[in-house]
């Protein structure tokens, strides 16, 4: 699924990346745990997570992860948005919670 | 082996570098004093079962030792009334309380004694080591390591616990130093870098990015936020170590069981904490190796090897 797709899905905003047509993933994994995203390392997944802090942009960049969907509509500090600018990672947001997020992506085919 | 073999055999396992004559040493001494009879001597060891007994002045100050064959002379001469003074060895040999393992281990085979006395600054008498304090010290060593290897055909020929190439030098270092948990992350961020420019696959980068990043959170979460990540790099294998200067870990068995934590609620909200950490570096590394304990050093070193591709 393209992230422009999941944009779209979900009602999200894009707070960091461009060319979201030309990104691809294959897979997400939602959780606020970040060791748990760490423990199922898979490269092409898109992380959904209610954190905002520069962990979670650090565990996208060891594992490879395209891009990070923040739900329940938490804003994303400068630091945060600065270090995934620098890292190559897409952050989107979302206002709904990550169980409604999770279903609408879900439904449409992005599967665990 | 000669003394010199045993003492470099030491070093290459690795295993005994945080025991030191305080933590290897008996506490509950029993000591006389320069006045007291031969005859208090022998009654001592005999009810203590011990084969010598050290003598300290009025301050603890150790002024002498005396042994099983001194009282055999002592009753040989008929001297049991008299003081422990005219018959004890003035000259000790003794440990300190610094002293490293490796300098316990060239007492015993040096001397030939059954039994040095441990003091500490001023001289001043703090415990005994006997070759059983010393055969304990060695028992428990072995609780405060885990090894975890999946390549146990490669390092059985060899017998050591850690690599001893960070001896020397390391391709890759990293000096920990983080308040919080906001900059953790930045040493593994920069090891990837390097291990990609180095030319190793997608997924080896990964599984020992992820692991070095699990063992700075963890120095971040639980040491203070002070260490160093190094790593070698070579010949289709990367070895990563993390140390730190403690608290260490009191239980490794439980540490490494998913679910188990000491974090606080804070660090659970950062979403790290969830018992996950050591778990997930065993997970993904194909040699592990840990040593620490309560209030000791905690050394992590991983091995991830690149043909496994």
């Amino acid at each position: 699924m393209k992230l422009s797709e999941v944009l779209e899905i979900t009602g999200a905003v894009c707070v960091v990346g461009e060319q979201l047509d030309a990104i691809e993933v294959n897979h997400a994994f939602a959780s606020d745990l970040m060791s748990d995203v760490l423990a199922m390392s898979r490269p092409d997944t898109l992380l959904i997570t209610g954190l905002t802090t520069p962990q979670i942009i650090r565990t996208a960049q060891m594992l490879d992860l395209p891009a990070i969907l923040v739900v329940r509509g938490k804003d994303v500090p400068q630091d945060v948005a600065d270090l995934a600018r620098t890292t190559g990672i897409v952050v989107l947001a979302t206002h709904d919670i990550m169980y409604v997020t999770s279903g609408r992506l879900y439904a449409r085919g992005l599967t665990g | 082996m000669s003394l010199e073999q045993n003492v470099e055999a030491l070093r290459y396992l690795g295993l005994f570098t945080s025991l030191d004559a305080s933590s290897v040493m008996s506490t509950g001494v029993h000591a006389l004093h320069p006045e007291d009879r031969v005859a208090a001597a022998r009654t001592l060891m005999r009810e203590k079962s011990i084969s010598g007994v050290p003598i300290v002045d009025a301050n603890f100050r150790l002024v002498g030792i005396i042994s099983v064959s001194k009282i055999i002379e002592a009753l040989a001469d008929g001297r049991l009334a008299d003081s422990v003074d005219s018959v004890m060895t003035r000259e000790v040999i003794s440990l300190h309380a610094h002293d490293t393992f490796e300098t316990i281990l060239s007492c015993f085979q040096r001397f030939k004694f059954g039994r040095f006395p441990v003091v500490e600054e001023g001289g001043k008498l703090v415990g005994m080591i006997t070759d059983t304090d010393v055969l304990s010290a060695i028992i428990r060593s072995f609780y405060s390591v885990y090894v975890h290897d999946q390549r146990r055909t490669v390092t059985i020929g060899s017998f050591s616990a850690l690599s001893k190439e960070f001896e020397n030098s390391a391709d890759f270092a990293y000096d920990i130093s983080s308040t919080g948990l906001e900059n953790a992350g930045e040493g593994s961020a920069r090891l990837k870098a390097f291990l990609q420019s180095k030319g190793f696959g997608e997924s080896v980068v990964r599984r020992a990015s992820v692991c070095a990043y699990e063992a700075e959170i963890n120095v971040c979460i639980h040491a203070g936020g002070k260490g160093s990540l190094r790593a070698i790099a070579r010949d289709g294998e990367i070895i990563v170590r993390v140390e730190d200067e403690g608290p260490g870990i009191e239980n490794i068995d439980l540490a490494m069981k998913e679910g188990w934590s000491t974090a606080t609620d804070a660090i659970r909200e950062l979403g790290f904490g969830a018992g996950m950490g050591l778990p997930n570096i065993r997970r993904f590394s194909d040699h592990l190796v840990i040593i620490s304990g309560k209030d000791k050093a905690t050394k992590v070193e991983m091995i991830f090897l690149a043909d496994k591709e």
